[in-house]
């Protein structure tokens, strides 16, 4: 008897504490890909500080490349750097609404809200990469 | 027999004393020139540049506000869920240690210069514990701040590249001596780092 007890209240236990661990295993994967956005940060800004130097020189660079249709490209690196500066606001607005602590009675609410900003990292993460691309490969004609 | 002993022990602390532990330079620079028709090498040490930054309470801050100190160096940003309160839970400790030594400083630099006005830092250093200026939270341009990381503090990790472009989010804490050269780079989210750093800061306050 006892032990058909212990039983029951391990399985209880293990039943209660599963959407717990759920909620902390999603809530991890959610802080890694945002430690992956952050390394990838760095890259993002120092792309838009290239491009700012590149738009404050470009009769420098129209010496060097003689080809360069100057006001093209101009636009070009203004659409370029615009484009980066949305993935960093992405970041850092999402940065700014996450809520690491979040708490509620309701596990299904604690996994919910952890699984709503897993997503959203993730997809600034996907933007990250392919802004940082993007810009790595229009930014090559430019290195001496 | 006696004054035999006597003299051994004298040569075994001259011994001792002569052979000090000093801390690395994390950036010397060895530039060629041409003298006389010879290559001649000199070697220089880099040190941090001069800088113009805001702190925690709207003033002015520049380098000459870390004269005749050593101080520690990091990049943060306030609402950092991961890698930053891990990292400066264990400064507050050196800070704790340190409190009231106007020799030893702390300079956290904010990456998030959009977010983080000195406002905002101001309340994350009073939520720290933190009543002073001797922990400083800088603020700058994005241009000041990404210049002073990548071409100052952290060109190592760059060098490095450990984790291409991520340098600026990586938990270092810098160590700088009274001549504004750096003398070591610790991981601040590990314990055994964060140790070294404090029996780092010993040596360089013993340095002459």
């Amino acid at each position: 008897m006892k032990n058909i007890i212990y039983v029951i209240a391990l399985a209880i236990v293990t039943v209660a504490c599963q959407p717990k661990e759920n909620a902390l295993s999603i809530k991890d994967e959610t802080m890694k890909l945002h430690d992956l956005v952050m390394a990838n940060h760095s890259k993002i800004i120092a792309n838009q500080m290239k491009i700012d130097t590149l738009l404050g020189s470009l009769s420098k660079v129209k010496a060097q490349i003689p080809l360069l249709d100057t006001l093209a490209e101009k636009a070009a690196l203004i659409k370029l750097r615009s484009d980066l500066v949305v993935a960093e606001d992405s970041m850092n607005n999402w940065m700014h609404q996450f809520n690491a602590d979040f708490n509620s009675q309701l596990d299904w609410e604690v996994i919910h809200y952890y699984k709503q900003e897993r997503d959203k990292i993730a997809k600034i993460s996907e933007l990250y990469k392919k802004e940082i691309k993007q810009s790595d490969t229009y930014l090559t004609k430019f290195k001496n | 027999m006696k004054p035999l002993i006597i003299a051994i022990i004298i040569l075994f602390i001259i011994g001792c004393d002569g052979k000090k532990e000093k801390l690395p330079y994390l950036q010397m620079e060895v530039t060629q020139h041409v003298v006389n028709g010879k290559i001649v090498e000199d070697t220089t040490f880099r040190t941090i540049p001069k800088f113009t930054l805001y702190n925690q309470d709207s003033t002015i801050v520049t380098l000459k506000d870390f004269d005749n100190a050593i101080y520690v160096a990091d990049f943060f940003f306030t609402s950092c869920p991961t890698i930053c309160p891990i990292m400066h839970r264990n400064l507050l400790k050196i800070y704790k240690k340190y409190e009231g030594n106007s020799e030893v400083k702390f300079a956290s630099h904010t990456i998030d210069v959009k977010y983080d006005v000195p406002s905002k830092m101001k309340k994350y250093a009073k939520k720290l514990g933190i009543k002073d200026t001797q922990w400083t939270f800088l603020w700058g341009t994005r241009d000041e701040i990404y210049t002073l990381a990548e071409r100052s503090y952290l060109v190592f990790a760059e060098e490095n590249d450990k984790a291409p472009g991520g340098f600026a989010h990586q938990g270092y804490l810098i160590l700088v001596d009274k001549q504004k050269r750096i003398r070591g780079a610790y991981d601040g989210t590990v314990d055994k780092e964060v140790e070294k750093l404090m029996s780092d800061m010993e040596l360089l306050l013993k340095e002459k």
